[in-house]
């Protein structure tokens, strides 16, 4: 379990367990539902930005129960999505880009092959590989803390023509199969990413 | 009892023994080659689409061939059964020829 992994859980569980204790109380006669006299009434205040008051202390626990679950879930929802949009000058083929970490990690062993080291996976620099049959590729690096609106717009980027003739489907250059096989789009099932 | 404890532990071997294979780096190998283009006087092509795809395991991860023609493919499990090599313009299948992967292999250049 990593330590996001525990921020999430840790906030889930305390708003769970108020919530059932609350209830628990309440069960008990601990605390009340009913309203209170103003003099003991609970105030939270947290630098004037948020205030909670009320006359009736068992709504506290829930209220401050459901704010641990809804920052729990708040953390726990998938990275937002990250747009790229732009054209391609003078471009005929479809284009693939490719999205990477700008940045490799090397551990390297000892003379005696023991390997003992660490890295951070940074991910803020990212690089943007075009790539077009026929065409040279090409890389654009993009810093994800300088995007706006999570939007990634691509200008200006020329990919250099290098044949003049696309290459035709040629049936001799296709053997037949014996049985059917996955789809070119379908889930990669074994190899590495180059 | 006996026999569900039986059952528990062949059902573990065989679970455990195919994730072994899946990691075994001994099992694994590498394919690479060079394509060119008959249309254009045999020089290279970059950007076309390369993929291992067989019968029983499935498509390979995609790789594009570099600005020389040149393409890599790593960690890929050794087998009898041959595996096609497949070659896309694009989305469009250009070629299709079968492989048997024992070892790693160095294609000849091939020009399609």
């Amino acid at each position: 379990m990593t330590p996001h992994d525990m921020a999430i859980l840790f906030p889930a569980v305390a708003g769970f367990c108020m919530v059932i204790g609350g209830m628990l109380l309440i069960w008990k006669g601990a605390i009340v539902l009913a309203g209170t006299d103003s003099s003991t009434a609970l105030s939270i205040e947290w630098e004037k930005k948020f205030k909670l008051n009320t006359q009736a202390p068992g709504i506290a626990f829930f209220i401050l129960g459901l704010l641990f679950s809804s920052l729990a879930i708040y953390s726990s929802r998938s990275t937002e999505p990250i747009y790229v949009v732009g054209t391609l000058d003078d471009v005929n083929e479809i284009v693939t880009v490719t999205v990477a970490p700008q940045q490799l990690w090397e551990i390297k062993s000892g003379s005696n092959g023991v390997i003992d080291g660490m890295f951070r996976p940074d991910t803020e620099t990212i690089n943007l590989k075009f790539t077009a049959a026929c065409y040279e590729d090409a890389q654009i690096p993009h810093n994800l803390s300088k995007i706006k609106d999570r939007i990634i717009k691509i200008d200006n980027i020329k990919l250099k023509r290098k044949c003049s003739n696309s290459i035709e489907t040629r049936p001799e250059n296709i053997v037949s199969t014996t049985a059917p096989l996955p789809p070119i789009g379908s889930q990669p099932a074994f190899g590495a990413v180059q | 009892m006996k026999n569900i404890s039986l059952t528990l532990v062949l059902v573990f071997n065989i679970f455990f023994s195919n994730s072994l294979f899946a990691y075994d780096q001994s099992s694994l190998t590498y394919i690479q080659g060079n394509l060119c283009s008959q249309a254009n006087n045999g020089s290279p092509v970059p950007g076309l689409l390369v993929s291992l795809v067989h019968q029983n395991l499935g498509r390979s991860v995609p790789v594009y061939t570099d600005n020389f023609g040149n393409f890599l493919m790593s960690n890929i499990p050794k087998t009898n059964v041959p595996y096609y090599l497949e070659v896309y313009w694009g989305e469009r299948l250009i070629y299709r020829n079968a492989v048997t992967i024992l070892a790693p292999v160095q294609l000849p250049r091939i020009c399609i």
